[in-house]
């Protein structure tokens, strides 16, 4: 069962992308931030992560930063980032720190359930 | 100002509420006939906020009914509107779509060379709520439907490019 770490500050943003992405046969780890969310990949080593940009404690980009600066199996987990800003300079910091895909709001649950199953082969349940 | 680098500032607002509308809780949008601020939604409000730093300097303020607040909320959660009692949901909803529509404006407008930052949402509840524009912005008023229910939308802005 695929596990896949949600990290948005948002409790609304997260339960829509998870509401989607139940209805595959994965496991949802969930995180309000950067700080719990570094600490909750370690621990839980899933094999996706959506990552929001602008959050407080630490924000999507540092964590980014962080989670690819580790020296264990960690930094090799695919990240896409959904972010409500998608500035060019934001998009290119966002690719050269090694983010496989981004997502900017607004968009549909389905839009980044497809856009993760690109990555990472989901099934859905019967 | 009326345009930002070439780009029309009510077009834009109106482009970024309908499409965070549609995508997030399928409800169109259209434009209504002006009214005034304090009796558009009624008394009692809930105002989604975000500001603007950088070049372009404001805020963006949405105005909503707590019924329609809570409506949008059940929307967004999936969940039944009676079942939505919590401050903390409504709060997280309303300053997530506000967040996604800030979002939307701070990239249009950063195309033509505005660069800005965006603040967090914030959340103001009360009856009266006035917004008192800051030195030198400019305030753009928006009289919106959103489905049936009326939707007020307030930009304040100014421009620190020479």
């Amino acid at each position: 069962m695929p596990k896949i770490l949600l990290v948005d500050d948002s409790k609304t943003t997260r339960a829509i992308i998870a509401k989607a992405l139940r209805a595959y046969d994965c496991e949802i780890l969930e995180a309000p931030n950067g700080a719990d969310a570094l600490t909750l990949a370690a621990e839980s080593l899933p094999d996706f992560i959506l990552l929001d940009v602008t959050m407080p404690v630490m924000d999507g980009i540092e964590t980014l930063r962080r989670l690819k600066a580790t020296e264990s199996a960690v930094k090799d987990i695919p990240v896409m980032m959904l972010t409500a800003n998608s500035s060019p300079e934001e998009i290119a910091l966002i690719t050269e720190l090694g983010a496989r895909d981004y997502m900017t709001k607004a968009y549909k649950a389905d839009t980044v359930v497809d856009r993760v199953k690109a990555i990472l082969p989901l099934v859905q349940k019967s | 100002m009326a345009h930002v680098a070439g780009i029309s500032i009510k077009d834009s607002v109106i482009s970024a509420v309908t499409e965070a509308f549609d995508t997030m809780v399928s409800l169109p949008i259209r434009e209504r006939d002006k009214g005034e601020t304090g009796s558009f939604i009624g008394p009692e409000r809930l105002v989604g906020t975000v500001g603007f730093a950088g070049q372009l300097q404001g805020l963006l303020c949405l105005h909503f009914s707590p019924p329609f607040a809570q409506e949008i909320t059940a929307t967004m959660l999936g969940m039944e509107v009676a079942d939505v009692e919590e401050f903390e949901d409504i709060n997280d909803a309303i300053g997530e779509l506000t967040n996604i529509i800030a979002g939307d404006l701070k990239t249009r407008f950063s195309r033509p060379g505005f660069p800005c930052s965006l603040s967090i949402p914030s959340i103001t509840r009360g009856t009266r709520v006035e917004i008192e524009s800051v030195s030198g912005a400019e305030r753009y008023c928006f009289f919106l439907s959103a489905g049936n229910n009326p939707l007020l939308v307030e930009l304040y802005i100014r421009s620190t490019s020479t």
